[in-house]
């Protein structure tokens, strides 16, 4: 086979490939004689040979019309493949030197992002604001460097900065929990209370609450104060439902429960979850404390009073409801079962009660008529010796009367208290 | 269609035109990749060279420190890659066939993240770009392309290059044509095309899709703003004259230093550069994190009018002093700070609702980019691809408008070109090469010798013989062509007794013409066909004469344009 004399690259590769198709074909045919079999070698042989014979024509058709175009075509082809065989290693290292400027990067991030909670504890909020917007600008993937930059920012009372940080987050994930969380608390913060319900829900909503029940509950809890705080008690009402569905069985969180309940104007409820606390935690205060005042406000005075006492101390408001649960307990005229010297003396200590309470209105508020009506009950009162009950309840008539009309005269004794919540119904406790 | 069975000549065009399609796949992709490179670069080096949290002492030394260095490559080892690296693509590609000298690209890479890297308020899309077409012209050259070649592939990998540095692939081959090549309808269109798509490609595998800023969705928010985006398309125009002025201004002092201060000019930039960054570190490098918190409305009026002043003072020291990196991303920069100054006044004082100072922060961007960089098309989709955010087009277009205007009135010479005319470098106009737009109907006469198809031979050889004519067109009685005959025909013909015979029998059919739309070079090579005089044919109808073209003509046309 006759071969080139081209000095060129091509010419090289080309003598190579003939020296090394020559070799090929040379040692295939003693070896195809050693390992013949009948039939299926002889086309096997054929087919190489004739395989052979087409390389080796081509090759040498090549090497012989060896044209200075066929030689600029050749050289292209090699320079193509060079240059492509150079963009994929230029791939790889491209890649290899950005992941380590990547790892960098997401290093350097952290350490500002520990700065800047270093410096929220602080109270730097300032350094806080830069080091996250930092961590930001290193690792813009990491939700978690924006979100506290959005709280950072708050704290720096530039609570548009956060709110925009954060609608940009949103706007990359829209379910994110933690992103409509803090969008939630930046619309309180600012008294927008329609968006801030939204993102309460949507956080509410998102997947990542979904699989996590305490942060749901956390959440339902945080909705159901802000709507508390608003005056929205319906709303309310509805979350703390649905969050007493996931309450954690421990007292803390029933009493919390309890009293969210009560301010809803749920006080059966609130009951339900302080007596809840109250099997778990048999002494705890303030678990009695909200017993009581539930019990109180729905009428049960006997356990109201039963509750505050083993409350504990109590401030002002919540021992004035003990001494009229007391009184109602120990001195309510209207009490059943009564024997009726007891009765009529209670009666009598109400009337006194009252008159005095009366007595006490200034004058220009004109309860001469209460006053002589509360004096003649006294003495017809104090004239016969048995009362009749119809009677008894009558005189309890006008002393609920006196007290209501004296209701604005300053608060009155715990005797006043009571008499104004029990007459004139009898609320039996 | 066999290729084979084409002539050798086509056969080789097609084959040149495949060579050519996978050449600039490939220079996409290399482009891109140094872009990408050359962003890592710089962070990188930023990162090693001032650390965490840089001290006060970090601040100063690092950029008068490496500009030692830096001064010492620009002047000495590669003194032909100072500056942005836009315009000195732009003359490669004007002036020099595209041919770039094969350490031009590496020298720039090495030099540009030196520069930027340590502090330099410069960009780096303008150094990526002559990068890129240093690349795809090395490339070209050594593949032994022809010339025009080895020219289409320099704004080929400068479109490559910037589709990888902003990942912005449209802007990128608007860039491309409007300010490299200088001709929005320029035939590279496809390969500019194609290589930003390979570029961007790579770039996304490698550095992800995110945008280059993370900005809210901003939108008008009321008709009124329309008047205050126009306020801040004219002071987008002072401020990018301002800029333009005080760059050209400064280099030209530099310039005019002896030329023995060439290797200190860089040091002395890089110790003034130390001194801002003491003030204001914000100014460092391309800045694009303070960009961000412009848009973001991270910043009060005090700081973004500041920042701007700053930025301002940083770039022109940093480029006059001959340091290697562009403009491009401090014009953003400078665009931001200034949008969103105005952003805060308007959206205090207004008497309307208005849009969040970062949306004129956004729309500042690219009014500034407009007015220095001169390429408002590129501009529009420039700034809506690197925020991903088409809600601000039509404030954007009208502020950028504006700046362009009132840019072009005060600073007639684009920034880059009169950069170059510093480096007493002119490059051409856009079109002012009246033979790329002169066609046949330019140079033609509308009244044509011609002479009726039953006329007879000898009075038709009198008649073009009185007119010292080669030839004469034959039409009929409707005016139509019907062919032509030649001086040597007639006297033949009259030789041969056929002197009373219509002209008619002896016409030649065929008849060698233009159409009124053929481009100058195609009527010169037809006239030398047609012994002098070709007739202008209608495209309508071919018969229909609509004027002649002859050397005088042409001679005559030339002498009365300006």
């Amino acid at each position: 086979m006759a071969t080139s004399h081209d000095p060129s690259i091509g010419g090289r590769i080309e003598r190579k490939v003939a020296g090394t198709w020559g070799i090929f074909a040379s040692w295939w045919t003693p070896f195809e004689r050693i390992s013949r079999r009948p039939g299926e070698t002889e086309c096997l042989t054929s087919l190489c040979s004739w395989c052979t014979n087409k390389m080796g024509w081509a090759l040498l058709r090549m090497q012989e019309t060896r044209s200075p175009a066929v030689v600029q075509y050749h050289r292209e082809l090699l320079q193509i493949a060079v240059l492509i065989a150079l963009a994929i290693m230029a791939f790889w290292g491209t890649r290899a030197v950005h992941a380590y400027a990547r790892r960098t990067s997401v290093s350097d991030a952290e350490q500002w992002y520990r700065r800047g909670g270093d410096a929220l504890v602080a109270a730097d909020t300032d350094r806080a604001v830069d080091a996250f917007r930092r961590a930001v600008a290193k690792n813009r993937g990491e939700r978690k460097y924006a979100l506290a930059l959005a709280v950072a920012l708050e704290r720096h009372n530039d609570g548009d900065t956060a709110q925009r940080v954060l609608l940009t987050l949103r706007e990359s994930s829209p379910e994110d929990a933690g992103v409509n969380l803090t969008l939630a608390r930046l619309d309180a913060h600012e008294g927008h209370i329609a968006e801030a319900v939204r993102y309460y829900r949507n956080a509410l909503y998102a997947p990542a609450a979904a699989a996590d029940v305490t942060m749901r509950r956390t959440t339902r809890l945080e909705l159901a104060r802000f709507l508390l705080a608003h005056d929205d008690r319906s709303r309310a009402l509805a979350e703390l439902l649905a969050a007493a569905n996931d309450s954690p069985n421990d007292a803390p969180s029933a009493r919390d429960l309890g009293d969210l309940f009560m301010q809803a104007g749920d006080d059966g409820r609130a009951l339900a979850q302080f007596t809840i606390a109250l099997r778990l935690a048999p002494d705890d205060h303030d678990a009695h404390r909200g017993a009581g005042l539930a019990a109180f406000h729905l009428g049960r005075y006997r356990e109201a009073r039963r509750h505050l006492l083993a409350a504990g101390t109590l401030e002002n408001d919540a021992q004035q409801l003990l001494e009229t649960a007391t009184y109602i307990v120990t001195s309510n005229p209207l009490a059943p079962r009564l024997a009726a010297a007891e009765r009529r003396r209670r009666v009598l200590a109400a009337l006194d009660a009252a008159r005095s309470h009366v007595a006490r209105c200034p004058a220009t508020v004109d309860l001469a008529a209460v006053q002589q009506d509360l004096d003649a009950a006294i003495a017809d009162l104090g004239r016969r010796r048995t009362s009749a009950r119809d009677a008894l309840d009558a005189t309890m008539d006008l002393v609920g009367l006196a007290e209501g009309a004296a209701r604005d005269c300053g608060t009155g004794s715990a005797a006043d208290r009571a008499l104004a919540l029990i007459a004139p119904t009898d609320s039996t406790p | 269609m066999d290729a084979l069975k084409l002539p050798p000549a086509q056969r080789l065009r097609i084959r040149e035109n495949q060579v050519f399609l996978i050449l600039t796949i490939v220079v996409g992709v290399l482009a891109g990749l140094s872009a990408v490179l050359f962003t890592v670069g710089i962070e990188l080096t930023t990162r090693y060279l001032f650390g965490l949290a840089p001290s006060h002492a970090r601040l100063f030394i690092v950029p008068a420190g490496v500009s030692v260095l830096t001064g010492i490559l620009l002047s000495k080892v590669f003194p032909d890659v100072r500056g942005s690296g836009v315009p000195q693509t732009e003359a490669a590609y004007q002036l020099s066939n595209g041919v770039m000298k094969a350490h031009v690209p590496f020298g720039k890479f090495v030099t540009g993240i030196l520069c930027i890297g340590s502090g330099h308020s410069m960009g780096r899309e303008g150094p990526s770009v002559q990068i890129g077409a240093g690349l795809a012209s090395v490339i070209g050259q050594w593949l032994h392309l022809p010339p025009r070649r080895v020219r289409d592939l320099v704004p080929v990998g400068a479109a490559g290059a910037l589709a990888a540095a902003f990942n912005t692939p449209v802007a990128a081959v608007l860039f491309a044509l409007e300010e490299i090549i200088g001709d929005m309808n320029a035939p590279l269109l496809g390969s500019t095309v194609v290589a930003s798509v390979a570029a961007v490609v790579v770039e996304r595998a490698i550095l992800g899709n995110e945008p280059l800023f993370r900005v809210p969705t901003y939108q008008l928010v009321h008709p009124g703003e329309l008047a205050a985006y126009a306020a801040l398309g004219v002071i987008g125009g002072g401020v990018s004259i301002v800029f333009s002025k005080a760059l050209l201004g400064l280099r030209r002092l530099v310039l005019a230093a002896p030329p023995r201060t060439r290797l200190l000019q860089p040091p002395v930039g890089g110790v003034i550069i130390g001194m801002l960054l003491l003030y204001s570190p914000a100014v460092m490098g391309v800045g694009y994190e303070y960009v961000d918190q412009a848009l973001n409305g991270g910043l009060v009026l005090r700081m973004f009018v500041m920042l701007c002043v700053l930025k301002i003072a940083a770039t022109v020291v940093s480029y006059a002093s001959g340091n290697a990196g562009g403009i491009f991303a401090p014009s953003l920069y400078i665009g931001a700070m200034a949008g969103g100054a105005l952003g805060v006044v308007v959206h205090t004082y207004a008497p309307f609702p208005t849009a969040a100072p970062g949306a004129y922060a956004l729309v500042g961007m690219g009014t500034l980019f407009a007015g220095i960089i001169r390429a408002p098309m590129t501009s529009v989709f420039m700034i809506c691809e690197i925020t991903q955010d088409y809600q601000i087009l039509v404030p954007l277009m009208l502020a950028n408008m504006l700046s362009f205007t009132i840019s072009r009135r005060f600073q007639p010479v684009p920034v880059y070109h009169a950069l170059l005319r510093q480096d007493n470098v002119h490059l051409p106009a856009a079109s002012t090469d009246d033979n790329d737009t002169m066609v046949a109907r330019d140079v033609m006469r509308p009244s044509v010798d011609t002479s009726n198809a039953t006329l007879s031979i000898a009075s038709v050889l009198e008649s073009v013989e009185a007119a010292h004519a080669g030839s004469r067109l034959i039409v009929d009685d409707h005016g139509l062509l019907v062919g032509y005959v030649t001086h040597e025909q007639l006297v033949d013909a009259l030789a041969r007794g056929l002197g009373t015979a219509a002209v008619s029998t002896i016409a030649n059919d065929d008849v060698p013409h233009v159409h009124g739309d053929h481009p100058l070079d195609v009527v010169l090579a037809r006239l030398s066909a047609a012994r002098g005089a070709v007739p202008v044919l209608s495209r309508n109808n071919v018969r229909h004469v609509e004027g002649i073209v002859t050397l005088e003509t042409i001679t005559k046309r030339f002498a009365a344009a300006p």
